[in-house]
């Protein structure tokens, strides 16, 4: 009786963690993908960060902390900072785009981003 | 089944659980050196697997304790028949083996949380994360097949167990090691990640980013560890107090302290992409001392060095401690390049330089308390001779950092980031300045003497206001610039920055216990007398009446008290009654003080002996404002579930990453 449960236990370990093993082609684009958005998950952060930062700045100032010059100063580097990382993300996006079939504004033929649904150069329907 | 069968299943969960863990190990690793990612599956059912192992092994121990099987050595020896059924349950925890395995239980269910929080977003850091915490399970595995199993059978079977220590026969000490176990083995979650940002060079804000609530987590059940240890000792230990620097409290308090240090350093990476690798250290550092924290707590090592030697465990603690050290070390060494400073200190009036500050005191405190608490176990290793540093020690060092900590809370909220201009900074400084000097005069009048005690009063005034005003001020801001009334402004102040305000309102909880501390420490009195019945003992506005002795049996323990009448002012205003347990089967006496307790101040007597012609000797302690300390603990758990919970704001933001991820990981995927 007690061998059985044993050996039943030890089985059903194996057994769970081997069967990924038998299969070994079903899983093959699972690193590849992870490897893609890595550099996009760090834009995302980079530009989360910066606008976190900029209405943190905007509250800091409300309540008085900061002098208006260093305020302006602040604001003006935060804008050009979340600029870059927006074009970095948007230059990303194309070229993923790019690579599926891209999408481009009917009208103006500018590339556009897939969860846009207004063209960002002259705003026709996409 | 046989009770040896139950067993032999109990040994092999942990059997199996060490080798699937070492497994883990190799195949996490493998899968990202090998580019195999069948090997990265292979591993989250592995993770499941040892999780189910350890929930198997909690299971059969738990069924062993409530249903008295004491041929199991570990039963025997931590539970008896007349035992309550909670302090029964709580014995799986209450020992060495049940709460090593406890440590490993909560660890294998946190790497299953790590997967479902992670997996599907092929968070790179994740295979790395799960091949750490499958080290440190791994590790705790070996303790327990090795060195000092849970399901070792006695040869015969005792017709009743000696049962846990009556001490611990109390509800703070039930929830007590849970919160303080889960608070040790959460900040394994965020140290892993570390450990993995390192691997695989990914140093940016992003590890610290999806542990920071993780770390939050494991600091919020550190501090209720501590909150139900000090109630624990305050209302069972009878001795007046709530923390004796005792090594145990240390070892709780230390990694609190570093973790508080990291909590806030990991702000000035995020805002400012510096102090990397400040931070990569604090983290090593408050695991780390989790992990020793368990050791101390769990191997008698500071009682006596001997101890070290009985078991060999001391020596395993000690190399997992320094493998883990080591590799730390070795693969932030490799990575300093890349963890250059983003951004220099702008000025030392800046808010990040109080952050510097803040870490630089924490640290201070936890290297004077750690030094403290092996202090005598390196003297009797050295000079073969116990020196035990005592609480002077303790309160004369710590006592001056901690209040330079707090006038630093203060300081810190009044500074913004980078750079604060002296006008703005006299603004803000000169209305929490002016309220606590007027508090310091008030109480100087009031004929408060103790210079300590004013000074601390002084600097709880202080913060309390730079916390109220900037509650104020964020409000009028609200009212301003979003034209909300005065009902709708503060809730949406803390709603729409739960970080900062939840941080904001535990600092307000910090203050309060101050208040607690400090009028419980410097401001104590106490009597001790020997009353015949009928007598009476005064102390402060209080008069106790003895009225009689009387004996009980109760559960599974002799009790002998004492009723008294209290009188406040002459008007009777309670009756209480401090006992004495005598537990039989452990062989041990223990103490239940009676507590009256106000808004101002604790009546806190207790039974400190009694004479055959019915006489008692009675110790009365007033404690002043000592409620305030647990009050302020309850608004600090508050503060820091706020700042816990998702900001709508991150929410949005995921959601949206999320799904523009989804679609570059969709087109990549049919990329050629």
């Amino acid at each position: 009786m007690e061998i059985f449960v044993i050996l039943a236990l030890v089985l059903a370990v194996i057994l769970i963690i081997g069967y990924p093993l038998v299969n070994p082609a079903r899983y093959r684009d699972l690193i590849e993908r992870g490897r893609t958005s890595a550099r996009y998950n760090d834009l995302c952060d980079a530009r989360e960060n910066i606008f976190e930062a900029l209405r943190d700045l905007q509250f800091e100032y409300a309540t008085g902390k900061l002098s208006t010059a260093d305020y302006q100063q602040l604001d003006a580097r935060y804008q050009t900072q979340a600029a870059d990382v927006l074009r970095q993300i948007d230059a990303l996006q194309a070229q993923t785009q790019n690579a599926r079939g891209r999408r481009d504004c009917p009208r103006c033929h500018a590339a556009a981003s897939a969860s846009d649904k207004f063209c960002a150069q002259c705003g026709a329907k996409i | 089944m046989a009770l040896s069968q139950i067993a032999e299943i109990g040994n092999l969960t942990l059997v199996l659980g060490l080798v699937v863990s070492l497994y883990l190990i190799f195949a996490a690793i493998f899968s990202q050196r090998k580019q195999r990612p069948e090997f990265l599956v292979s591993v989250k059912h592995g993770v499941w697997v040892i999780a189910g192992l350890t929930t198997l092994a909690v299971f059969i121990l738990e069924w062993a304790l409530l249903t008295h099987q004491f041929r199991f050595e570990y039963v025997a020896s931590h539970v008896s028949r007349d035992q309550p059924v909670l302090y029964t349950v709580s014995a799986l925890w209450g020992g060495q083996e049940g709460s090593l395995l406890f440590w490993v239980w909560l660890l294998s269910l946190f790497s299953a949380a790590v997967l479902i929080q992670h997996f599907g977003q092929r968070n790179p850091l994740v295979p790395w994360v799960i091949a750490f915490m499958a080290f440190t399970q791994a590790f705790f595995f070996a303790l327990l097949v090795f060195i000092t199993g849970p399901f070792t059978l006695l040869a015969q079977t005792p017709a009743d167990g000696i049962g846990l220590n009556p001490l611990l026969q109390d509800p703070g000490m039930f929830i007590h090691p849970v919160t303080q176990y889960l608070g040790y083995v959460g900040f394994t979650v965020p140290f892993a990640f570390a450990l993995a940002a390192l691997v695989t060079g990914d140093l940016g804000y992003e590890w610290i980013r999806v542990t920071r609530r993780w770390a939050l987590f494991a600091w919020l059940f550190l501090s209720l560890g501590l909150l139900f240890g000090m109630r624990w000792a305050y209302v069972e230990l009878g001795w007046g107090g709530y923390w004796g620097w005792d090594p145990v409290e240390n070892a709780a308090l230390i990694p609190w302290l570093t973790g508080t240090a990291y909590l806030h350093s990991i702000m000035i990476q995020e805002k400012r992409g510096m102090l990397k690798v400040w931070n990569l250290a604090l983290i090593m550092l408050t695991f780390l001392l989790c992990i020793l924290g368990t050791f101390i707590t769990r191997s008698g090592v500071i009682q006596s060095v001997h101890a070290f030697g009985v078991s060999s465990m001391g020596p395993l603690f000690l190399a997992y401690i320094a493998a883990a050290l080591v590799i730390f070390t070795y693969l932030m060494y490799r990575r300093l390049d890349q963890l250059q400073e983003e951004n220099r200190l702008d000025s030392f009036w800046s808010r990040e330089a109080t952050f510097l500050l803040n870490n630089l005191i924490l640290l201070g405190a936890a290297v004077a308390t750690l030094w403290g608490t092996i202090f005598p176990m390196l003297s009797e290793i050295i000079a073969g001779k116990q020196i035990t540093v005592a609480a002077p020690f303790f309160n004369q060092v710590n006592g001056p950092i901690f209040l330079a900590l707090i006038v630093l809370m203060g300081v810190c909220t009044m500074i913004g980031w980078r750079h604060a201009s002296p006008r703005h900074l006299l603004r803000n400084f000169i209305p929490p300045a002016a309220v606590a000097l007027s508090a310091a005069l008030a109480l100087a009048l009031l004929s408060v003497r103790d210079l300590y005690g004013l000074i601390a009063f002084t600097a709880a005034a202080f913060v309390l206001t730079t916390v109220l005003l900037e509650f104020y001020r964020g409000i009028r801001a609200r009212m301003r610039m979003y034209r909300e009334n005065i009902l709708v402004a503060p809730a949406q102040l803390v709603n729409k920055n739960r970080r900062r305000y939840g941080g904001y309102i535990t600092h307000l909880g910090v203050i309060l216990a101050v208040i607690g501390i400090v009028g419980s420490t410097f401001f104590q009195t106490d009597i001790q007398k020997n009353i015949a019945p009928g007598e009476t003992v005064s102390l402060g506005r209080y008069t106790l009446q003895f009225e009689k002795l009387k004996m009980t049996q109760e559960g599974n323990a002799q009790v002998i008290g004492a009723d008294l009448s209290v009188f406040e002012n002459g008007v009777l205003v309670d009756t209480l009654r401090p006992i004495k347990a005598y537990y039989a089967a452990a062989d041990q006496m223990t103490t239940e003080v009676a507590v009256r307790t106000t808004a101002l101040e604790d009546l806190y007597i207790i039974l400190a002996g009694w004479n055959d012609d019915g006489s008692a000797t009675l110790k009365v302690i007033i404690n002043p404002l000592v409620v305030w300390l647990w009050i302020g603990f309850g608004v600090f758990v508050l503060g820091a579930l706020i700042a816990m919970l998702p900001d709508p704001r991150e929410a949005q933001a995921v959601e949206r990453v999320r799904a523009e991820k989804a679609l570059v990981g969709a087109s990549s995927a049919t990329a050629p």
